[in-house]
């Protein structure tokens, strides 16, 4: 059986199938992707269990969570990201990319990669929330709609990586 | 015409089972480009892999053309459609701080339930970080409360704010594009393949 | 080169070029159909009487937005207090969308009689626009029932028929009975607010 796990979409047809995506997610709902939305609505949702109060009095939270009930906003994305989830597993398994791992580079140790991972998403999730928005949401389809918001985002997420990647380096190659 | 669900053309009640199928494409074309892959995202920055980059505008030119084209056979009704508003401030600081922990954790939201999909325990742990970052700037918030709602421009247009037409823009774009990939593809050619 | 990959691009560019000569468009106002139209057309709650207009006036209605749609020399020589002149030719040119464009004021469009006023309403429904009217009639009407009210026949006299002769019979003095008519007048054309037609439901998105 040829190892099919490392072959990959053609990018620009993978690009091509994802414009057209987002094409039909405007033209049905009129609205593109995202990601980063449904984690919020994950962090509200836990921390409105845990406290409903404390969320009540959260400037930034409370607007998530109107008289006890999701708004619609959270739902979208979070069915929109479980969606995502079946895709990617749907395609991994056709490509035989199941593998329970910790990808690093086989410069540093798995633990490193481990400390990394954490602190990049603590970084990143803290980005979203001040940034409205993440690669997905923000920039690609803020891009896709030729939105300001979107290409300052897109610019700042991209320019940011190319000014820090030097300082990381020894992670990655 | 479009958007079909704002309009009342489509039942609200289809608006999560669509959401769930565009996620599911969307997941779907993802992973097949290897985006499930911490080591060739973070390869748009170091030169040896621009997969990201590549998809990336090739989805926003596809998209972009695509509502243009829309609109002008009157399919759907451009201003009903979500647009991003614009604040300045916080659009560009949030964004450096994305693009810092895009090269420290390796991943992006999107890209990360990806790669947790198919087993990757650091894409697992890297939205672990991203719910503590996001309950961290929320709990932290009216410390940056300003910050947030600062240089509020409103839902405007980049071809606006270049003082141009739309279509012209995305003439522009297209060509920007192109020339993009041109360069980095001899750039991926000069640097050393990094083996993933 | 000529690889596939240019073709695509070359193909990609041409779209592009394309679109830049292609006209922008708004599908923000929907188009209605002729036959909505037709069915719109024999339907009286599309007009006004004189009396009702003369009734908003009185009361400084400022949901009330009078249109003359006839000519320039025409308008200047008489018109309805507080109505704004533009003319049939012009009706449908980009200065005057703010007036259709809104969801605020009931327009009313009135000419001498009422076959350009129709006409007016006809082209002006057609593009999608809300909230159109014609005054029955037109000024002719106006003149013969509010500026110069005739005592109806003692004979047919009824309540209601007394009832209106009065209400005109004042309305004929607040606006002067007509003896103006033919003076040009200096008038303040009373300020129309003018909001432009918003997005009804906000559509939600972002990340």
């Amino acid at each position: 059986m040829k190892d099919k796990s490392k072959t990959y979409l053609n990018p620009y047809l993978a690009g091509f199938l994802l414009g057209m995506t987002m094409l039909l997610s405007i033209f049905f709902a009129g609205r593109g992707l995202g990601a980063s939305g449904a984690m919020k609505s994950v962090v509200v949702t836990a921390y409105d269990a845990i406290s409903h109060n404390a969320v009540a009095n959260n400037h930034l939270f409370s607007k998530y969570v109107v008289n006890n009930e999701h708004s619609p906003l959270r739902s979208w994305l979070v069915l929109e990201v479980l969606g995502v989830l079946l895709g990617a597993i749907i395609s991994g398994a056709l490509m035989g990319r199941f593998k329970l791992k910790i990808e690093h580079s086989p410069k540093i140790s798995s633990k490193r990669r481990i400390i990394f991972a954490i602190i990049g998403g603590v970084l990143f999730g803290f980005g979203t929330q001040l940034g409205r928005g993440c690669t997905s949401g923000a920039a690609l389809s803020g891009m896709s709609v030729l939105a300001t918001a979107g290409f300052i985002s897109m610019l700042a997420i991209f320019g940011g990586a190319y000014i820090f990647a030097y300082f990381f380096r020894k992670n990655w190659i | 015409m479009g958007p079909l669900i704002p309009n009342g053309i489509i039942s609200p009640e289809w608006n999560l089972v669509i959401a769930f199928i565009i996620g599911i494409s969307f997941g779907f074309i993802l992973e097949q480009a290897g985006f499930s892959s911490s080591r060739k995202l973070v390869g748009v920055f170091y030169g040896y892999d621009f997969v990201v980059l590549r998809v990336f505008f090739t989805a926003a030119l596809t998209a972009a053309i695509g509502l243009t084209f829309f609109n002008y056979f009157g399919w759907i009704n451009l201003s009903a459609i979500y647009i991003n508003p614009t604040f300045v401030s916080s659009a560009i600081i949030g964004g450096s701080i994305m693009g810092l922990g895009f090269v420290v954790g390796g991943f992006c939201p999107g890209t990360s339930v990806c790669a947790a999909a198919i087993g990757k325990i650091d894409a697992m742990l890297f939205i672990g970080g991203i719910i503590l970052g996001i309950f961290l700037f929320g709990v932290s918030f009216p410390l940056f409360e300003n910050l947030y709602m600062a240089n509020d421009l409103g839902k405007i247009f980049v071809f606006d704010s270049l003082g141009m037409s739309r279509a012209v823009f995305v003439l522009i774009l297209a060509v920007v594009a192109f020339a993009a990939f041109i360069i980095t593809a001899r750039i991926e050619k000069k640097i050393k393949k990094v083996d993933y | 080169m000529i690889t596939r990959r240019a073709i695509i691009m070359v193909i990609v560019l041409l779209l592009a070029v394309w679109l830049v000569f292609l006209p922008e468009k708004d599908n923000s106002i929907k188009q209605i159909d002729p036959e909505q139209i037709h069915y719109e057309l024999n339907q009286k709650t599309r007009f006004f009487t004189t009396d009702e207009v003369a009734d908003l006036l009185i009361n400084e209605d400022p949901s009330l937005a009078l249109i003359d749609i006839r000519s320039v020399e025409e308008f200047n020589k008489f018109n309805l207090p507080g109505s704004v002149n533009i003319p049939l030719e012009n009706l449908l040119s980009e200065e005057y969308e703010s007036y259709f464009k809104q969801n605020y004021t009931k327009n009313v469009l009135y000419g001498n009689g009422t076959v350009l006023s129709d006409q007016a309403w006809m082209l002006l429904r057609r593009i999608g626009y809300d909230n159109l009217f014609v005054m029955q009639g037109g000024l002719n009407a106006w003149v013969e029932t509010i500026l110069q009210p005739t005592l109806p026949e003692l004979a047919k006299v009824d309540v209601g028929e007394m009832d209106k002769y009065l209400f005109r019979k004042a309305a004929s003095q607040y606006f002067g009975q007509g003896e103006q008519a033919s003076v040009v007048e200096e008038k303040v054309i009373k300020k129309v607010i003018i909001q432009k037609k918003r997005v009804v439901s906000e559509v939600a998105g972002g990340c």
